[in-house]
């Protein structure tokens, strides 16, 4: 075999400004050796042996994309349920097609139900009442009172179940210790969701189904031209257990892309009691390889989740008047960011709501007074509303900020109806003032919040078009260049691993993704439409079928 | 189960520090940070791992622990905790925090909330916050104004004047007084069996008297008698027609359970003034006398 291989494109946006345009690549190991063109490498080529592939000749190369915010534990939680999701989903299994209203979500339960060997619990995924319809345990009930049915809310917070999931939940029980549990509408939500998944959990990952849920994970992962991710959190599902598997399924050689963990704070103090940082450090010193590594950053979470609208809002609120949540109280963040940010960690702040946003802010301009640092990189992750101001003070505090690339996308237009109101739904994930401040951006996936898939992140972002074809917002659009930075370069930045991935240079990472068309040729509105044909990872080749 | 609400920098964690060095019952306590807790102190009355930091039931944070699945695990220990202590976060309202646990194994002692007298009023005012802050206030069974040393005569009266427009429930000022957080805050001063006792020793600020009865009391006049007393504290055990009642009383809150234990016919009041007790102790009087 030979030393080095040229892969030849019929362009290679290479996301470096230096030299952003090529047509070959040349690879020896899992390094680039140089970008250009044939002509250009010829001093290299001229003195070592080499071999031409052409098989992309035709196609389109991008640095390799990178979604900078993924979880796979849950993803795999959730691909052992059954889907009837309010949008349609791309999965390993297939397409799930999205039921509309009540009567078709509950026909589609019952189909689901005649088709599932008797009594075995039937756990659906996907179920959101401003699709769906308001369902609860009586409707449920209908669909069958032996075999437990149990629907968990698309926003991830909830489940609702019938008689017999609550018996076999122990939600009676429950419900004499959570307030969040409600027999009589067989409703189990926040914390009382924590109390249905001492079952769910085993029931969706005991033998051997996290494993294999978890090489389903990463066929969609692939699927979405993904080189490099994140687990930006990585923990909840109890690092041991969650380690393990990953570095069994992902950590395998022939894994197609490359997987970075982020720890979790709260889980890694709930691991480790007392000295939390040294022993995590301790810890992930002994894990990691080709595949699998840690991150010098760590990952906190502010206010409640946007999909769930449990982010905590400024004036005027929400329209229904209803309160959000905080998931760390704003007099906890710097308490359990210090000891991380003083041994030179990175943080990346989960925040949704702009009093999260504000929080957030607080805690990093408390920090910077305490224990100055320069290059902090501090992401502010999902950003679901903010303000101008807001914009302005991130630059000012060297903050970055990583969207949801698919809120608006899927939610605009209901959530301005019901919860935000046109302005601010308008607004969410402001990022053309940010791209407009010079602020770094990066777009994630939030798996399973929203699809792994870079490409319609930028284009969604790009555009501020709707799934139902609206535009919202368009002085909030990014550029489609900053667009397609924030999923490649400019994420890599802030997981601060440019100097490795996130664009094509001479000495860097041969990560690469193979696009069936060129995304400046096509305009934005387009970019979504084209097809990933294959991944390089370190010079590897993985096609897609 | 105890909760200690207010706002960040109100005090809670030096209340809850008092609570542990002075309590004679083994609590267990959850707290927002174990770093905030002053270890030594715990040691008196909480052993090593019965201090549990709370992490939020949030499946997106921890797919493991609520504070109902801490709870329920604190009473299956051997031993027991005697109490359990929930000092909630500064932005949460702590009735929202007493709603959880079983009440039949974790029996609500109080919702105790602290004010900073001198802070308070702005607080209050301050959008978004102001409704929360309001609101651990309003909640609570008892109020403990605190920061009042830092304020001079006018500005404390002014304080203690802005929380108590808010609150129902006594308003009370903070003491260091370790008699005063037993009897108070914990609330666990209880009737002497035998009537010729040595009495409890003085305490500053708050006055304590035992009523005794003979005859059965009639559980409706009871409640009637001791809701809006004025009392902060009253606990002890009187005879039923049918059976022998628990009472208790937090502040704004009168609890009145049966047990099948024998009655000491005794309630020991504790209030802020001598008259308020006197005056409590003399509509008791008026019910077991008709
Ligand atoms: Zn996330």
């Amino acid at each position: 075999m030979s030393e080095i291989t040229v892969f030849t494109a019929r362009r290679i946006i290479t996301m470096d400004e230096s030299l952003p345009d090529a047509t070959a690549i040349a690879v020896r190991g899992d390094r680039i050796v140089e970008v250009g063109t044939l002509e250009s490498l010829q001093p290299w080529l001229r003195h070592h042996e080499h071999v031409v592939d052409d098989r992309f000749a035709d196609q389109v190369m991008i640095a390799g994309l990178i979604d900078p915010h993924i979880h796979p534990s849950l993803m795999a939680i959730l691909l052992n349920c059954d889907w009837l999701p309010p949008e349609p989903w791309d999965l390993p299994s297939g397409r799930v097609d999205a039921p509309e209203g009540k009567d078709e979500f509950l026909a589609r339960v019952g189909d689901l139900h005649t088709s599932k060997p008797a009594n075995e619990p039937l756990v659906i995924f996907g179920y959101h009442a401003q699709y769906h319809g308001w369902i609860e345990r009586n409707d449920l009930d209908a669909i069958s009172t032996e075999r437990p049915v149990v629907l968990w809310q698309r926003s991830f917070h909830e489940v609702r179940a019938n008689t017999a999931a609550l018996e076999w939940l122990d939600a009676a029980e429950g419900a004499s210790w959570d307030p969040h549990i409600d027999l009589e509408s067989g409703r189990m939500y926040e914390s009382g969701m924590v109390w249905a998944l001492r079952t769910l959990n085993p029931h969706l990952l005991g033998n051997g189904q996290y494993k294999s849920a978890l090489g389903d994970v990463s066929t969609l992962i692939h699927r979405g031209g993904i080189t490099s991710m994140c687990d930006a959190g990585f923990g909840i599902g109890g690092y041991d257990q969650d380690y393990d598997t990953y570095d069994a399924v992902l950590g395998q050689q022939k894994t197609p892309f490359r997987t970075y963990l982020m720890p979790q704070i709260a889980a890694a103090k709930g691991r480790w009691k007392s000295d939390t940082l040294e022993q995590l450090e301790a810890w992930a010193a002994e894990r990691g390889n080709g595949r699998i590594s840690f991150i010098k950053a760590a990952k906190i979470l502010a206010d409640g989740a946007f999909i769930a609208q449990l982010m905590v809002l400024g004036e005027p609120g929400y329209i229904d008047g209803h309160q959000g949540a905080w998931l760390t109280e704003p007099e906890r963040l710097v308490h359990l960011m210090q000891p991380f940010w003083e041994a030179g960690y990175d943080l990346h702040i989960h925040c949704n709501g702009d009093i999260g946003v504000g929080a957030s802010l607080d805690a990093v301009e408390t920090l910077l007074h305490a224990h100055p640092r320069v290059d902090h990189r501090t992401t502010l992750h999902h950003f679901g509303i903010s303000t101008q101001a807001q914009i302005r003070r991130i630059k000012a505090l060297g903050v970055e900020i990583s969207a949801n690339g698919y809120y608006l996308y899927q939610f605009g237009d209901r959530f301005a109806d019901e919860w935000l109101g046109t302005e601010r739904a308008s607004q969410m994930t402001r990022l053309g003032a940010a791209e407009r401040a010079g602020v770094s951006v990066s777009l994630h996936s939030d798996l399973p919040m929203g699809p792994a898939a870079p490409l319609l992140a930028a284009q969604a972002c790009a555009t501020r078009r709707t799934r139902g074809g609206v535009v919202m917002g368009e002085p909030e659009r990014l550029s489609l260049d900053t667009a397609l930075r924030s999923i490649t370069i400019d994420a890599a930045y802030q997981l601060r691993l440019d100097h490795e991935i996130g664009s094509l240079a001479a000495g860097k990472l041969a990560d690469v993704t193979v696009l069936a068309d060129d995304p400046y040729a096509v305009g934005a509105d387009a970019v979504a439409d084209i097809a990933v044909i294959a991944t390089i990872v370190g010079g590897e080749v993985y096609p897609l079928a | 189960m105890t909760v200690l609400g207010g706002w960040l920098g109100a005090g809670k964690t030096t209340l809850l520090n008092r609570m542990l060095a002075h309590a004679d019952e083994r609590i267990a306590v959850v707290v927002n940070d174990i770093g905030e807790i002053n270890v030594d102190a715990a040691l008196i009355s909480a052993a090593d791992d019965e201090i549990v930091e709370l992490t939020n039931g949030c499946v997106c944070c921890s797919i493991g622990q609520s504070l109902a699945l801490t709870l329920r695990e604190l009473t299956l220990r051997d031993p027991r905790p005697e109490r359990i202590v929930i000092e909630a976060s500064g932005v949460a309202d702590p009735v929202q925090v007493a709603a959880y646990g079983d009440r039949r194994r974790v029996p609500l002692d109080a919702v105790i909330t602290l004010a900073d007298a001198g802070t308070f009023e702005r607080r209050a005012r301050l959008d978004p916050y102001g409704p929360l802050v309001k609101a651990q206030v309003a909640g609570a069974d008892l109020v403990v104004a605190t920061k009042l040393d830092l304020l001079n005569s006018d500005a404390a009266t002014a304080g203690l004047e802005s929380i108590r427009t808010v609150s129902a429930a006594p308003v009370i000022e903070a003491s260091t007084d370790p008699e005063w957080i037993r009897r108070v805050i914990l609330g666990s001063h209880q009737p002497a069996r035998r009537v010729d006792y040595t009495p409890a020793p003085p305490v500053t600020g708050i006055s304590t008297h035992t009523w005794r009865t003979t005859g059965p009391v009639d559980v409706t006049r009871l409640t009637a008698a001791l809701e809006h007393s004025g009392l902060l504290r009253a606990k002890g055990t009187l005879t039923a027609p049918d059976n022998t009642l628990l009472v208790h009383l937090a502040g704004d809150r009168v609890e009145i359970t049966t047990i099948t234990d024998h009655a000491l016919d005794a309630l020991v009041l504790i209030g802020t003034s001598d008259a308020v007790v006197t005056a409590a102790a003399h509509a008791l009087d008026r019910i077991s006398s008709s």
